[in-house]
């Protein structure tokens, strides 16, 4: 139980960050999807805001349902997600900076 | 009290205690050495020298901060662009480096001793001759500068104890 | 700016600073050969509370004040690429720092002492942590670049 918990916790953080990045970079390439951020959340960094804790408790929730208990409390398949989580925030936060250099730069 | 004084009250305080734990912490690392063992209770006093250490380098930054935020609504931005501050930011990132790379045993404690003391003296220095005007790389040239000569002084200082590492 | 909006920033600044502390605090204890797990919950708690202080005080700076009266003077001035580079990975990656806090937290509730035993976990945890407190640093330092660039 312990260890399905916190694989759909990593799981929703992951989850979370790769949203918060494809919607700011997209967001930023397409009009319409900024503005229906704004439109709908008065504002598309609080519409970011909201759908990044959406995102994070919709995808521990779902993951935690579907998943089988593991069989054994091992914790290699925690290491595993723990590093992957951290490499997902690494290339994240590097594709939003060098996008936004790109974008000052073009 | 101002929020002005609130904040250089603080960051005093938090450097006279992170520069005089740094300074301790050698002092007491060349004691607990002397015999190559550290008893408990030497663990024991350099742990709470550390705990001190720790706690006045959150208040010094908290404070440090606390000016800049100062300088934000004062319409002094432009000091928050300033060489020396820069060079004093360098200066704790490389002290917070330096704790990790100690802490995981990563670099030989005579010069994560060094790194630490100097970089403590430094900010103490670079707070106090307000008039320092030198570009961002010469003072981090005589900050290396500070620390090859502290770590000499320092190794002549723990043969002469006899410490052994 | 009004005194409501300058102690909503300074809120904004000091708990940001006090989440970053308790992240480096987790590392530090993460190095250590036993990591104390009562220690590790409590920074984890508290840095995620402080996080989360930091991201609705800086939200409220954000979208009353920021946008409209601060924006255009770094835009128009002589640092334009601190809004358009530094301000706008900055708003965008602070909003990792909550998850990977909640992770963290959930992680050392969960795995109580095991890693004092299990040196695999605890580097994994320990990798986790160093990227979040590096992304926190990062942070930190790009809002004084932010704030130095407004004139």
């Amino acid at each position: 139980m312990a260890i399905k918990t916190l694989k759909s916790a990593i799981w929703g953080a992951t989850a979370s960050i790769l949203t918060t990045t494809v919607i700011t970079i997209w967001g930023e390439l397409n009009a319409p999807l900024k503005n229906w951020l704004a439109s709908t959340f008065t504002h598309h960094w609080l519409g970011k805001s909201i759908i990044s804790v959406a995102v994070f408790f919709g995808v521990w929730l779902v993951v935690h349902i579907v998943s089988r208990a593991p069989k054994s409390e091992d914790n290699n398949g925690v290491v595993w997600l723990l590093k992957f989580l951290a490499w997902i925030a690494i290339l994240s936060a590097t594709s939003l900076v060098v996008f936004y250099l790109y974008e000052f730069f073009k | 009290m101002t929020l002005y004084s609130l904040f250089i009250a603080s960051h005093i305080i938090g450097t006279i205690l992170g520069a005089g734990a740094a300074t301790f912490a050698e002092i007491f690392v060349i004691k607990a050495l002397k015999d190559g063992v550290v008893e408990p209770l030497e663990s024991d006093y350099l742990k709470t020298i550390y705990t001190v250490l720790r706690v006045g380098l959150i208040v010094a930054v908290i404070s440090g901060f606390g000016f800049l935020f100062l300088y934000r609504i004062q319409g002094l931005e432009g000091l928050i662009y300033e060489t020396k501050l820069w060079a004093k930011l360098t200066v704790v990132m490389i002290l917070l480096i330096n704790a990790i790379m100690l802490q995981a045993r990563k670099i030989p404690l005579l010069w994560g001793s060094a790194i630490s003391f100097t970089s403590w003296y430094t900010a103490v220095f670079l707070g106090l001759f307000r008039g320092i005007s030198a570009p961002y790389f010469e003072i981090l040239a005589w900050y290396v500068l500070a620390i090859v000569a502290v770590g000499f002084v320092l190794d002549k200082i723990h043969n002469h104890f006899g410490v052994k590492i | 700016m009004t005194p409501i909006l300058s102690t909503i920033l300074l809120t904004h600044v000091v708990f940001g600073i006090l989440a970053v502390a308790g992240m480096y605090s987790l590392w530090m204890m993460l190095l250590k050969r036993e990591p104390n797990s009562a220690n590790l919950k409590r920074f984890s708690l508290w840095s995620l509370v402080f996080i989360l202080i930091s991201w609705i005080s800086g939200a409220y700076y954000y979208l009353t004040y920021y946008g409209a009266a601060v924006k255009p003077v770094i835009k128009g001035g002589a640092y334009p690429w601190a809004h358009l580079v530094v301000m706008e990975a900055k708003e965008h990656i602070f909003l990792f720092l909550p998850f990977l806090l909640a992770v963290v937290l959930v992680a050392v509730i969960f795995s109580g002492t095991k890693l004092g035993q299990d040196e695999k976990l605890k580097s994994a945890l320990t990798f986790l942590v160093a990227v979040m407190t590096i992304i926190g640093i990062a942070i930190t330092l790009s809002g004084l670049v932010i704030s130095g660039a407004v004139r």
